[in-house]
């Protein structure tokens, strides 16, 4: 588990109020929405906020977001290409 | 009324008809701690609040064993003191303290409705009857008692339903799951289920 994908983690965490969950409980893969983690088109809100907050990324297209948000890792690897700071 | 179930979830017990079925696992209990070792099939559950996580934890040893058709034909009635308070200052808490476009939490501001909780049960088991949440003082008077009888009275019957084969509709007795929620302090809350 690498540095970034562990500190996206806590973030998540951190930003969706997951008080119960660690890093540890959230699998590289798994899918965030539906099934996964169980999140939804709010907390959709919450990751593109943690995103510009975080790493200066602006998410303009919502497509682009459904791909992006798939899982941790796909949001790890759209980070590492296109963070700002 | 007299409930045909009764469940009672406190950081010491977790009773269904007087039975610790909790009794194996390490206290003081948390409604996080008896979903992983007792339920453990919603991640959603992670999302909510402290009041929903406690209402979605009691409730679930009372319906997990109803049938489809049964849940679908059911009612909540929650009832506390105090609404959603304690998310509400969590909430307040997320105002207003920098300049982004998003300047509180959308994933707190969705329990500042005490009702959500009834919503999460409802979800959960496919309930589609009434679902009401009283704040009352008194949790205990002859008004809540009224409030359930009430909901008990003026429910859907089966044959309102056109989705159910009238065969079935014979063998569904509708249930009214009321949740009475006396504390939401972390150490020591307490929340009492009844299934009639």
């Amino acid at each position: 588990m690498s540095d970034l994908t562990t500190q996206l983690k806590q973030q998540i965490i951190e930003a969706l109020n997951l008080e119960d969950l660690t890093p540890a409980d959230i699998a590289d893969d798994a899918p965030l929405f539906g099934d996964g983690l169980g999140l939804d088109s709010i907390d959709a809100l919450e990751l593109i906020v943690l995103l510009e907050r975080q790493y200066g990324i602006r998410l303009t297209d919502p497509a682009e977001g459904k791909k992006i948000f798939a899982s941790v890792a796909t949001m790890a690897d759209y980070i590492k290409a296109n963070r700002t700071k | 009324m007299t409930p045909e179930a009764t469940l009672i979830f406190t950081p010491d017990e977790l009773l269904l008809n007087g039975v610790d079925i909790a009794r194996e696992l390490p206290k003081p209990l948390t409604p996080a701690a008896v979903y992983r070792a007792l339920i453990g099939d919603y991640p959603k559950f992670f999302k909510m609040d402290f009041m929903s996580k406690l209402a979605f934890v009691a409730s679930e040893f009372l319906l997990r064993n109803l049938s489809s058709d049964e849940c679908e034909f059911a009612a909540i009635a929650m009832f506390n003191s105090e609404g959603s308070l304690q998310t509400d200052r969590n909430h307040q808490l997320t105002i207003g303290h920098d300049s982004t476009e998003c300047p509180a939490s959308p994933a707190t501001f969705v329990y500042t409705l005490p009702n959500i909780a009834a919503g999460e049960i409802a979800i959960r088991h496919k309930i589609m009857g009434p679902t009401c949440f009283f704040a009352v003082s008194n949790l205990d008077s002859p008004t809540t008692e009224m409030l359930i009888r009430t909901v008990s009275q003026d429910m859907p019957q089966p044959k309102d339903y056109s989705s159910v084969p009238p065969k079935q509709l014979a063998n569904i007795n509708p249930r009214v799951l009321a949740v009475k929620i006396y504390s939401v302090e972390q150490e020591k809350f307490k929340i009492i289920c009844y299934l009639y």
